[in-house]
């Protein structure tokens, strides 16, 4: 009986659209700099879309570099806009970024997606997906030719990001995933992937740039992509409600090489099902949360639900019991480490008052140091002359 | 080893000595025509903003509307001071900053030289950028007079309405400093020495308020009445002191933004209408030489590069249909675009030509012509001293007679002891016959030949005399470069008349000092030697002087070619050519003719090159009489030894 | 001899007066001059110097703040002097007496004619020449002594005690020999490398003097154990003075792994910011390991001319050290003249001397662009070192090859004159 429950959702995999069970998204700005005030604006957008969709700001992992908003040069104080209409502040009162600053860097963004973390990690900058996870990528910033600048200091490489994410299928972090990135030649950025289940989609080919869309003459910077600026037009005229049953595919269909002005690039051989199987996702598997609510499976009873309960109540007892023992083994292995530390003591060095000595000593120290130097000399010389 | 031995091998080839003179030559015309196909659009770029922060005219600008009343009200005002005294200005300059809620702060400033003072006071005011942390500025410059001494009257009158302007904005990432300076270099130099505390507190008052580092600097020019004056054009002005150059950015940007966001077209270097093909083009660059070679300050702007900050003059030209408000929406936008900048101008070019407002030519294209040119007189200068090291019976122009045989010996050997005979090691071909009926036998295993001595014989280099002549003349230098710097700026020009004189009779004194002397007569060697450091030393601070200032080298690189190929000559005719060649390419005689083909007052630009040498530090001077005079009189003197003979 | 004094003392006086009328005449010389990079090291410099007089009168220990690297009987001999900003002829003059002192040491070493002839040599152009007193001008007056004498670099003092060093054992005098020797390598550690040069030159003087041969064995353990004393006593006074034994760290740690990557014109410090920090201690170890194989190999090839060797082994310091200036070069160029008759052998004579030249014109004038113009970058200034080293390495081959014909002009007289290919 069990058994057959906990294979309860598997059974109904096939009824249910996805068989994920939670949504995580990465929207990462890997560039800082007012004239780059489009990158950090792409980011806003999405993580505003995203969260309309339904995914939670604990399941959102947000990559600032650069803090446009309270840039001395922004001539509207606060705020981040992704259109020049500015009807929508992007910034709004809601935002938590994970990652600001110089803590946008490629470490921290291999760490964050390996899940490679110090205990002391807070859960707002860890990626606490498993195998039933869906995860949207999505990176925006200066690239090239297999690679991605992060902060006019760094690089990501194609490789790098194709051996993290071969790490996380092997750790079961993620389901399915959908890697979205726009910069130059950004679809190289994907092409060496190897990790199965990862639908990927990027701005421009090899050898191509990716442009912005337009330019906020008061603000005076270009304020979003093209391709970013696209994929928002598709999400947010066409995706209106958590219930869209809007595809990937028709998502990929809008783009329009005339409008992006560059060739936006797919992957698809990596995911199950290959294109087809990519194609027929619903665009709410990755930019919106699970929203199935599962019905009780009837039969179960009342009994068979309380004995689940002392269970789990039981386990938790162990737990508790086993983290008291290791409580008490502690403190003596902290006491042999005390014990060690005054041994190493640092040799303190008092403040000084540094002064002018008054009196002549050391003139004279120096005087009889020199004296005798030209004695031992004026010695040798008598010496030789013997 | 086995290269270095194939090397010395070639220097025994008799050939080798006659090349030297047609290798100069030849640097001299490559060095020439490369500089002259430089405006071929094959070897010019058209410019672009490489800088990716300045983000050149993407802001609207808003300096319109209401603030033309304000502007009209200003330029009243400041028409109304024209007749005030200077102190007077100034506190009403003061006053207006301080109605618009700006710091403000005076600066007076004294030069003392010559006999002649300069005596003014600068008013700047700084606005605080609202959300900026004070570590670097921009600075605004309406100098009160411009560069032909007229009142810059909507000049100053913009920037007291750009301050205004300006402070009600919240968006600036640096401050701003508006500075009313009382004239176009002078003022501006003593304000920016202060800046940096590189001033001399006895002439120049200490700044009593500062911001951060400067990043860059405008100056407008723009000298119309209170009645306004629509103008054609934006004279772009860029030249710094001792020819530095402002980042080619920033050029660039005000380029850009004037042309492209406002309509109104720059023209640079006083070429008002250029239509682009090669003889503008060619001209505008010459211009810019002639301009940068000189070193002087052109604009309010100049005395701000030295300190690396970029800066450029916006100066108004013509009659058209821009007004006032036009190139203050100019000036706001080159300040956004300022505003934007992250770090000090760095991207882009330091050193460039330019040829038209859109078309420049990158150092590395340009350089190799002065260096060719510095490099001939290097390679003159080894061909002399090989010379030197041979026998005294070689004819003064070696590019004129065949070199005797065996001459070009291993230098080794030459050396190697006058009474020594020396073997050659291998046997002279029968070709080489002996034209010396002094000759020696020599014998190398088997083989025995007969050379003539004079092959064989070698000398050795008096090196001492000929350095402390050398030495000698160049610290003579001195002496013009004190007098035409600290003398009286009234007598300048009869200074000047009496250096034409002394410079020009000098060379034939020396020789005849020379050849009369104590050593009677002074060897051909050693004259040989003299001219050999000579044109080493010329060669040398050339290619140094190349890195720093491009054409102040060129210039004078191509007017001392002739000192490479003057010789000693028996001929009087040849001699007295020669001398007349170098005559007209002496120095000063090279000011006398060049200002009245530029249409200068002699008199006027001695005074302002004191001025130079007092206030911007300006060492074309010393280039002039530390290098480029002393080479010219020994050049002239080895001429003037045919006169002795 | 009352003869040469009366030369002499025109030629010293003049010298003098040059390095006293020059900072008179130019009171912003000096300071300029002392902030050079060309002039100045991190071992020498004068304002470093002045730093750590600032902290030893100050008690606090001078090598704290790790600006201060030089040697710690440096500190009270300038504690004496009135502060250069009060009176900044003080040290002017201090460091004229220092040249003259120099100048003097050289004149010695010139007179001593082991230049040309030594016990088992005797050069056949040994009449080629030029006077002890021309030699001793040469250092005089040559523009990067007095430059160097001007900027206040601790150099001089160095360059004093390796050419007392060489003066006393090109006259054979053992005590005083040990003793300059010991400060020389007090002061700047590597002249140590002079010593076996220098001890075959004292051996053959000594033995030239006394008409007869000491004991190889037991005057070589002499000198070395009379040297480690000295050295030893100097250390031990040093740490006395100052408290511990600190100062071995700040100084002599600091001349061997270069932590200080100040530009100056030698060769290191653009290769060790360009290095990865990894390669680091390699590349130390091979940069040292050259550095100081030259003096092996000359010593024992060139074992007939041990001046020279010391001559050229200055050289190889003013080229392949860590820190050289032209200090360095201005000692190693005032050595060369002793060797005049080897002159019209040496092949690249002009080729050297407009090098050198060209490199103390552009250096400058590119370290301007560099750093002060902001519109040329570290690797022009890099070139033109490379220039200045190229130069005087060029003097240093070819006069090594030129005493190696030479020598075999003397042992194959037949060969004379005959062009000799390296194979």
């Amino acid at each position: 009986m069990k058994f057959s429950a906990a294979l309860l959702p598997l059974l109904a995999a096939p009824f249910v659209a996805s068989e994920h069970t939670s949504n995580w998204a990465v929207l990462v700005s890997t560039s800082r700099f007012w004239f780059n005030y489009r990158h950090l604006a792409n980011v806003l957008s999405l993580y505003r879309t995203v969260k309309r969709l339904g995914i939670p700001d604990s399941q959102i992992i947000l990559m600032l570099p650069d803090d446009m908003a309270c840039n001395p040069r922004n001539a509207f104080p606060g705020t981040v806009y992704n259109n020049a209409d500015r009807a929508l502040d992007l910034y709004g009162d809601n935002i938590e970024v994970d990652y600001r600053g110089y803590e946008v860097t490629v470490e921290n963004f291999i760490r964050l997606m390996t899940d490679r973390v110090g205990e002391d990690m807070p859960r707002s900058k860890r990626l606490m997906t498993d195998e039933r996870s869906n995860i949207l990528v999505y990176m925006t910033g200066h690239g090239g030719n297999e690679f991605l600048k992060f902060q006019d200091a760094e690089e990501i490489s194609a490789f790098d990001l194709a051996d993290a994410f071969g790490q996380m299928w092997e750790k079961k972090r993620y389901h399915e995933m959908l890697f979205m990135i726009d910069t130059c030649q950004a679809n190289t950025m994907y092409s060496k992937f190897y990790s199965p289940n990862i639908l990927a989609t990027g701005s421009s080919e090899i050898d191509q740039s990716s442009y912005s869309h337009h330019a906020d003459n008061d603000v005076g910077v270009a304020v979003i992509d093209r391709y970013t600026y696209y994929n928002l037009e598709f999400l947010e005229t066409q995706v209106t409600s958590p219930t869209s049953k809007l595809t990937m595919g028709e998502l990929f269909d809008s783009y329009d090489p005339a409008k992006i002005h560059s060739d936006a690039g797919l992957r698809y051989d990596l995911f199950e099902g290959g294109e087809e199987g990519a194609r027929s996702r619903l665009v709410m598997d990755f930019f919106g949360n699970v929203q199935n609510v599962e019905l009780q499976a009837e039969g179960r009873n009342e009994t068979q639900w309380k004995e689940e309960l002392e269970a789990i109540d039981r386990m938790i007892l162990v737990a508790k019991k086993r983290h008291n023992e290791s409580l008490n083994a502690k403190p003596q292995a902290q006491h042999v480490v005390e014990q060690v530390k005054p041994m190493q003591s640092l040799r303190r060095e008092g403040a000084v008052k540094v002064d002018e000595e008054q009196g002549w000593n050391k003139q004279v120290v120096g005087a009889a140091a020199l004296l005798g130097c030209a004695g031992v000399w004026l010695a040798g010389s008598l010496l030789e002359s013997m | 080893m086995a290269l270095l031995s194939s090397i010395l091998a070639l220097r025994r080839d008799a050939r080798l000595l006659k090349i030297p003179p047609y290798l100069s030559a030849f640097c001299i015309v490559v060095g020439v025509v490369w500089l002259l196909i430089l405006p071929l659009n094959e070897y010019s770029r058209r410019t672009y903003v490489s800088e990716n922060a300045l983000l050149p005219g993407q802001v609207h600008t808003y300096f319109t509307g209401s603030e033309h009343d304000v502007f009209r009200a200003y330029r009243h005002e400041v028409h109304g001071l024209i007749d005030r005294s200077v102190e007077e200005r100034s506190k009403a300059f003061e006053s207006i900053f301080l109605e618009q809620n700006l710091k403000v702060a005076t600066q007076k400033y004294n030069y003392t030289f010559g006999n002649h003072s300069i005596t003014n006071e600068n008013v700047y005011a700084i606005l605080q950028g609202p959300r900026a942390d004070a570590t670097e500025a921009i600075v605004l410059i309406g100098a009160w007079k411009n560069m032909d001494g007229e009142i810059n009257n909507s000049g100053v009158a913009l920037v007291l309405t750009l301050a205004r302007y300006f402070k009600r904005w919240s968006l600036w990432s640096k401050d701003i400093i508006f500075l009313i300076s009382a004239d176009s270099t002078i003022g501006p130099q003593a304000w920016v020495d202060a800046y940096h505390n590189g001033h001399d507190e006895t002439q120049v008052e200490s700044l009593k308020i500062k911001s951060g580092a400067l990043q860059g600097a405008v100056a407008v020019d723009y000298p119309a009445g209170p009645w306004g004056h629509r103008y054609d054009k934006l004279h772009v002005v860029y030249d710094g002191v001792n020819g530095q150059l402002p980042n080619l950015d920033l050029f660039n940007t005000a380029v850009q933004i004037a042309g492209g966001q406002m309509g109104i077209d720059c023209v640079i270097q006083r070429m008002f209408t250029h239509d682009d093909s090669y003889k503008e083009r060619l001209l505008t660059m010459l211009r810019g030489m002639i301009s940068q070679g000189a070193g002087h300050a052109t604009g309010p702007h100049s005395s701000f590069i030295p300190y690396h900050v970029d800066a450029i003059t916006l100066v108004t030209v013509g009659d058209g249909w821009h007004d006032e408000m036009s190139l203050g929406r100019t000036v706001e936008s080159l300040f956004r675009s300022l505003n934007n900048l992250l770090e000090h101008l760095h991207q882009s070019f330091f050193f460039y030509l330019l040829l038209h407002s859109k078309r420049f030519v990158s150092i590395g294209t340009y350089l190799p012509s002065a260096m060719l040119i510095a490099v001939n007189f290097s390679i003159t200068a080894m061909a002399l001293w090989v010379k030197s090291g041979r026998p005294d019976t070689s004819p003064s122009n070696p590019a004129s007679t065949k070199p005797p045989i065996k001459a070009w010996n291993d230098e080794k050997k030459r050396f190697i002891g006058v009474k020594e005979p020396v073997t050659q090691d291998k046997p002279t071909s029968s070709k080489e016959t002996p034209n010396s009926t002094d000759t020696e036998v020599v014998k190398d295993g088997n083989a025995i030949s007969i050379v003539p001595k004079s092959a064989t014989k070698i000398t050795e280099r008096p090196l001492l005399t000929p350095v402390l002549i050398l030495l000698g003349i160049h610290a003579l230098g001195l002496a013009p470069l004190y007098y035409f710097n600290y003398w009286d700026t009234d007598f300048l020009y009869g200074i000047f008349l009496t250096g034409a004189n002394i410079s020009t009779l000098m060379p034939i004194v020396l020789a005849f000092v020379f050849y009369w002397g104590p050593e009677t007569p002074i060897s051909q060697q050693k004259i040989t030697l003299i001219q050999c450091f000579s044109l080493l030393l010329l060669g040398m601070f050339l290619a140094a002087l190349a890195t720093l200032n491009f054409s102040l080298s060129f210039l004078i690189g191509v007017l001392t070619t002739p000192l490479s190929f003057v010789r000693k000559s028996k001929s009087a005719a040849l001699t007295w050519l020669q001398l007349v060649i170098l005559a007209v390419l002496n120095p000063i005689m090279v000011a006398q003719w060049s200002c009245k083909l530029l249409g200068l007052d002699v008199a006027e630009v001695l005074r302002l090159a004191a001025t130079g040498w007092h206030v911007w530090g300006m060492w074309t001077q010393v280039v002039v009489w530390l290098v480029w005079a002393p080479a010219w009189v020994m050049g002239a003197m080895v001429v003037a030894g045919g006169l002795f003979d | 001899m009352p003869a040469t004094i009366k030369q002499k003392l025109p030629v010293f006086a003049a010298a003098a007066a040059i390095r006293l009328i020059l900072p008179t005449v130019f009171p912003a010389l000096p300071d300029l001059l002392s902030g050079r990079v060309e002039v100045s090291t991190p071992v020498t410099s004068f304002k470093r110097l002045q730093e750590g007089v600032f902290l030893y009168t100050h008690n606090v220990s001078p090598y704290d703040g790790g600006v201060y690297h030089q040697a710690p009987l440096l500190l009270p001999l300038f504690s004496l002097l009135p502060s250069p900003s009060t009176t900044p002829l003080a040290a002017i003059l201090l460091y004229t007496l220092v040249d003259l002192l120099s100048a003097q040491a050289l004149f010695q070493i010139a007179g001593s004619g082991q230049n040309v002839v030594t016990r088992l040599f005797t050069s056949s152009r040994k009449d080629l020449r030029w006077s002890s007193l021309a030699i001793a001008a040469g250092f005089l007056f040559n523009p990067f002594t007095v430059v160097t004498c001007i900027a206040r670099s601790t150099s001089a003092f160095n360059n004093l005690f390796i050419l007392t060093a060489i003066a006393k054992a090109s006259q054979g005098a053992s005590t005083t020999f040990i003793l300059s020797m010991a400060f020389a390598t007090y002061l700047s550690m590597h002249p140590i490398l002079l010593f076996p040069p220098l001890l075959v030159l004292l051996y053959d003087a000594r033995a030239l003097k006394r008409h007869s041969m000491p004991n190889v064995w037991s005057f070589t353990i002499a000198h070395t154990v009379g040297l480690a004393v000295a050295i030893g006593a100097l250390l031990s006074a040093s740490a006395f003075m100052t408290g511990s034994w600190d100062f071995l760290a700040a100084t002599y740690r600091v001349r061997l792994l270069l932590p200080d990557l100040t530009p100056n014109v030698g060769l290191w410090w653009y290769f060790f910011i360009e290095m990865f920090d990894s390669f680091r201690e390699f590349f130390l170890g091979v940069f040292w390991l050259h550095a100081a194989s030259y003096m092996p190999g000359l010593t024992i090839r060139l074992h007939k001319q041990p001046l020279f060797v010391a001559c050229t082994l200055t050289g190889v310091f003013a080229i392949f050290t860590p820190y050289p200036s032209i200090a360095d070069a201005a000692l190693y160029l005032s050595l060369v003249p002793l060797f005049r008759h080897l002159f019209p052998l040496m092949r690249y004579t002009f080729l050297a001397s407009a090098a050198i030249l060209y490199a103390s014109v552009l250096g400058p004038a590119f370290y301007h662009l560099w750093v002060y113009a902001g519109s040329g970058n570290a690797n022009f200034f890099y070139a033109i070192t490379l220039v200045w080293s190229l130069g005087l390495s060029i003097i240093l081959g070819d006069s090594m090859y030129a005493a190696l014909r030479d020598e075999l002009d003397v042992e194959r007289p037949e060969l004379r004159g005959k062009d000799v290919r390296r194979i």
